[in-house]
C-alpha cells in the first residue's frame, strides 16, 4: 500500500470518458498550497487515485496520456471591441478560469486488504471514479513496482492503452518501456524488442 | 482426452478440420477418434444403430494463430516472454488447424476398419485414440496367431503400443522394406529374423547375404529368448561362399545358355541337343558337355562350331559357383526353427543372381508339389530374404532371377513360398516384384526417383505418410500393406542380437594403418636374407 505522504496531489478527478479514460483538472497555484510542477503531470506521468471498495483500499493506477489547456476568455471580444451594448455590462476576469486539463489512462489498481497483502491487477477496474477524486503522482520506484509481478516486468495494459490514448498511444508506451528498460536493465533485451517494434510501427504507418 | 474440437469438413468426403491448442501430441500420423451413431450388423443377423469410436488419422497440421512476426525479431529473446510482457498469455497463444482422415470403426466382425463415411458435425470433440485400442485395432493379431514384435508406434512415448505383426500375412504375401543406406534397413530385417525364429514361430527362414552382415543372429542359438519350454531350440547356419555350390545339372539349358560367353547361333541348337541328351544324369561335368557337344558335331557335320564351344563351357563352368556334384541341399538348407544364411560377399553378381533362379526354382517346385499333393522334399512352408532385391530383380537389367521371382511374387502365396525384398534402390526394382510385395516396410528414403517408385507400388501409404520419408530417422519406418488395418509410423525394437552391418571407422582405421606404416623397422636384415631372396634371380 502506497503512502500519502510520498505522494504529491496534482489535480482532481473532472469527468470521464470511458470506464478507464478520466479527464482531470491540473491544480493550479491558488487551489493548492504547493501546487504542482509540469514535470509532475507530464505526459507520460503514472499517477494514482486512493478509493475506499468496501472493505479495502484500492489505487487506481493510470497514466496521463494526453492534455488540453482551456480558456473560456479565449474568442471573446475584448472591451475596446465589444458593441456599446455589451460594455454595459460589466463582465468579471477570466483570468483564473484558465484551465490545465490531463487525460488520464487508468491501467489497472493495487487492492490492498487489511492485512496489509497487496493484489495488482493490469485490467480495466471495475470501479468507477467520482468527481473530485485527488489524484496524486507515482514516485519511479511505484511506477517500476506497478510493473513487476512473479516473471518479471509485465505491461499487461498493452493494448488499452493503445485504444486510449490514439496516435499518441505508441509515443506513449515507447516511453514507458524506455523507462522500464532504464530501471531493470536486466530485461533490458525483450523490452528492447518491444520498444523498437512501438518505433518501427509509428515509422511504418506515417509512410 | 479431448484434444480438439472438429471447425469443417476436409477437402475430400472422408477428412475434417479440427482445431486444438495443442503443440506436441497432434503430429502428422497421429490417431484420434470421434464418435458417432453407425449401422452395425446385429446379433440376429438384421442391422442396429450403435454409437462408434470412429478413428482418423492426423494428415496435416498447420498454425492458425501464432506469435506475430514482431515478437520474433530478436533470436536471443523467446516471443513467448515477449508476449508474457505485454500479458499475453503464451498457454492459449497458439492455435492449430490439424487436418485428419477418416479410417473408421473396428469392425470386429471383419477384424478391420470399416468406413462409414460419416463426416464429424463441427463441435464434435476429438480424442487423442487410447493406447489399447491402438495396440489391438492397427495390426491383424489374433489370439492364436503368432506374432512379430517389430517394435512400437512412433507417436506414443517408447513401449505405449507395441506393433504386432502377423506373422503369418506377411511371410505368405511377401514383405519389402525399402530404406536408403544407413537407415536401418538390414537391422530391421534382423529384428524380423529375429522375431520369426522365436518359439510362436519357428520359421523356415533363408537369408541371402550378399553383404555377410546377418552372422550375428548366430547369437540367437544362446539366448533364452529363442528356446521355447518345449525344447525348442533354433538353429543357425552360415554358409560361407566356398561352400555355396549350384550343381550344373540344376541348370536348365536357358541358364547355361545365359552362362555361356554368347554362342552363336550355329553353336544353339549342338549346346541344346547335347544337354537334352545329358539332362537326365544326376552329374554332369564340363568334360561329359564338351564330349556330348563333339558328338552331336560330328553327328552333324558341324565338329568346327561344336569345338568352337569347348573354351566357352570351361569358361563358364571354371566359375566358382558351379560343380559336377556339389550342390546345396534343401534337406540340410530349410528345416523349420533354422535359419540359414548363405553369405554371398565374394560370389559375383551375375553368380548371385544365377544362385537365386536355381535355388529358388528348386524351393518353389518342391513346394508347389507339396500342395498340389505330390512327392515333395519341403512340406512346410518357406520365407526367403532377399538383402539388395534390385540386385535379383533389376527393373531396367536382364537378371537371370527375374523370372522365378515374378513368379514367387505373384503365385508363391498359395504355395507357402514368401519373400522379402529389402533394397535401397526401390525405383532400381522390378514394378511387378515390388507391387507383389503386400507388407512393406518404408525407412527414410531421400531420392525422389525412390519416392516415386514406392508411391507407385505401395497403393495403401497416404500422401502425408510418404510426405514423412525424408524426415524419417535411422530406426523410423512406415509400416503399410496387408499386415497391417492402416499404415503407420513405427519406431523399429532394439536388436537382441548383435548388429552386424556397422559403419566402418573409417578415420580411426587410417589412424591405426599410418601409425603401423610409420613405425621404424625391428631389425635390418642383410640383403641375402630378406624374404624372397631365393627368387630374385628367376624371370619375371
Amino acid at each position: 500500500m502506497m503512502k500519502d505522504e510520498d505522494h504529491e496531489e496534482i489535480g482532481k478527478i473532472l469527468g470521464s470518458k470511458s470506464q478507464i479514460d478520466y479527464v482531470c483538472e491540473v491544480y493550479k497555484g491558488r487551489d493548492v498550497e504547493q501546487p504542482p510542477s509540469p514535470s509532475d503531470h507530464r505526459f507520460g506521468r503514472f499517477v494514482a487515485v486512493s478509493k475506499q471498495i468496501e472493505e479495502k483500499q484500492v489505487e487506481f493506477v493510470g497514466t496521463i496520456y494526453d492534455s488540453k489547456i482551456v480558456d473560456p476568455d479565449q474568442g471573446r471580444a475584448g472591451s475596446r471591441l465589444s458593441s456599446p451594448e455589451d460594455q454595459e455590462l460589466f463582465h468579471p476576469s477570466y483570468v483564473d478560469e484558465k484551465k490545465k486539463l490531463v487525460g488520464i489512462a487508468f491501467l489497472g489498481y493495487i487492492e490492498s486488504s487489511e492485512e496489509g497483502a497487496e493484489t495488482k491487477k493490469h485490467c480495466i477496474p471495475p470501479w468507477t471514479l467520482e468527481v473530485d477524486d485527488v489524484v496524486k503522482k507515482l514516485s519511479k520506484e511505484e511506477m517500476v513496482s506497478f510493473h513487476e509481478f512473479e516473471d518479471g516486468i509485465e505491461l499487461g495494459y498493452y493494448q488499452n492503452l493503445l485504444e486510449i490514448a490514439g496516435p499518441l498511444g505508441k509515443d506513449l508506451l515507447s516511453y514507458i518501456v524506455s523507462r522500464l528498460k532504464e530501471e531493470r536493465p536486466e530485461e533490458k533485451k525483450s523490452l528492447s524488442l518491444i520498444e523498437k517494434n512501438l518505433e518501427f510501427n509509428k515509422m511504418i504507418e506515417g509512410v | 482426452m479431448t484434444v480438439g474440437i472438429v471447425s469443417e469438413p476436409g477437402r475430400d468426403a472422408n477428412e475434417f478440420m479440427f482445431l486444438t491448442p495443442d503443440d506436441e501430441k497432434l503430429k502428422t500420423g497421429e490417431f484420434v477418434y470421434y464418435t458417432a451413431p453407425v449401422e452395425v450388423e446385429a446379433e440376429d443377423g438384421g442391422t442396429k444403430i450403435e454409437e462408434q469410436k470412429i478413428y482418423a488419422r492426423v494428415t496435416d497440421r498447420e498454425e492458425c494463430r501464432g506469435y506475430p512476426d514482431e515478437f520474433m525479431a530478436d533470436p536471443e529473446v523467446n516471443p513467448k516472454e515477449v508476449a508474457k510482457k505485454l500479458g499475453i498469455s503464451s498457454e492459449d497463444m497458439e492455435r492449430y488447424r490439424i487436418t485428419a482422415k477418416i479410417i473408421g470403426f473396428y469392425d470386429q466382425r471383419l477384424n478391420d476398419f470399416t468406413n462409414p463415411r460419416i463426416v464429424p458435425q463441427a463441435g464434435t470433440p476429438i480424442e487423442l485414440a487410447p493406447d489399447d485400442d491402438l495396440e489391438r485395432f492397427l495390426t491383424n493379431v489374433g489370439e492364436d496367431v503368432a506374432s512379430a514384435n517389430v517394435g512400437d508406434l512412433l507417436h506414443r512415448a517408447p513401449g505405449q503400443v507395441n506393433i504386432k505383426m502377423p506373422v503369418d500375412n506377411f511371410t505368405a504375401t511377401h514383405l519389402s522394406i525399402l530404406a536408403s543406406t544407413g537407415s536401418g534397413k538390414s537391422y530391421t530385417c534382423s529384428v524380423i529374423a529375429e522375431e520369426l525364429m522365436r518359439p510362436d514361430s519357428r520359421a523356415a527362414l533363408l537369408v541371402l547375404d550378399p553383404h555377410g552382415e546377418y552372422h550375428t543372429l548366430k547369437d540367437i542359438e544362446t539366448m533364452d529368448e529363442f528356446h521355447g519350454k518345449d525344447g525348442y531350440s533354433p538353429e543357425v547356419k552360415i554358409w560361407k561362399p566356398d561352400d555355396i555350390k549350384v550343381r550344373i545339372s540344376e541348370l536348365t539349358f536357358p541358364d547355361l545358355l545365359s552362362s555361356l560367353d554368347q554362342p552363336t547361333d550355329a553353336q544353339e541348337p549342338i549346346l541344346r541337343e547335347a544337354w537334352n541328351r545329358l539332362s537326365q544324369d544326376e552329374y554332369i561335368t564340363s568334360e561329359q558337355l564338351i564330349n556330348e557337344c563333339h558328338r552331336v558335331g560330328e553327328e552333324n557335320d558341324s565338329m568346327a562350331s561344336a569345338e568352337a564351344l569347348d573354351w566357352r563351357i570351361e569358361k563358364a563352368f571354371r566359375r566358382d559357383l558351379f560343380h559336377h556334384s556339389r550342390h546345396l541341399s534343401l534337406d540340410e538348407l530349410l528345416n523349420p526353427g533354422q535359419c540359414s544364411i548363405l553369405q554371398l560377399d565374394t560370389v559375383g553378381k551375375r553368380d548371385q543372381q544365377m544362385l537365386v533362379n536355381v535355388l529358388f526354382r528348386k524351393i518353389y517346385r518342391e513346394r508347389v508339389n507339396y500342395e498340389k499333393g505330390r512327392e515333395s522334399k519341403l512340406d512346410f512352408p518357406v520365407f526367403a530374404i532377399l538383402e539388395e532385391g534390385h540386385r535379383f530383380a533389376p527393373a531396367s537389367d536382364d537378371a537371370r532371377s527375374l523370372p522365378i521371382l515374378r513368379t514367387i511374387l505373384s503365385e508363391g502365396r498359395k504355395f507357402g513360398f514368401g519373400v522379402g525384398v529389402i533394397s535401397q534402390r526401390p525405383s532400381k526394382i522390378d514394378d511387378d516384384v515390388l507391387s507383389q510385395c503386400k507388407t512393406q516396410v518404408i525407412m527414410q528414403i531421400q531420392n525422389p526417383n525412390d519416392q516415386d517408385a514406392i508411391r507407385r507400388a505401395v497403393e495403401r501409404v497416404g500422401e502425408d505418410l510418404l510426405g514423412e520419408l525424408p524426415g524419417l530417422t535411422p530406426g523410423q519406418a512406415i509400416i503399410a500393406g496387408d499386415s497391417v488395418n492402416t499404415p503407420f509410423l513405427c519406431r523399429i525394437r532394439e536388436r537382441l542380437t548383435a548388429h552386424g552391418a556397422e559403419s566402418l571407422k573409417t578415420s580411426q582405421r587410417w589412424r591405426d594403418s599410418w601409425k603401423k606404416n610409420s613405425q621404424t623397422p625391428d631389425k635390418v636384415v642383410d640383403p641375402d636374407q630378406e624374404e624372397g631372396a631365393e627368387d630374385r634371380e628367376e624371370f619375371l
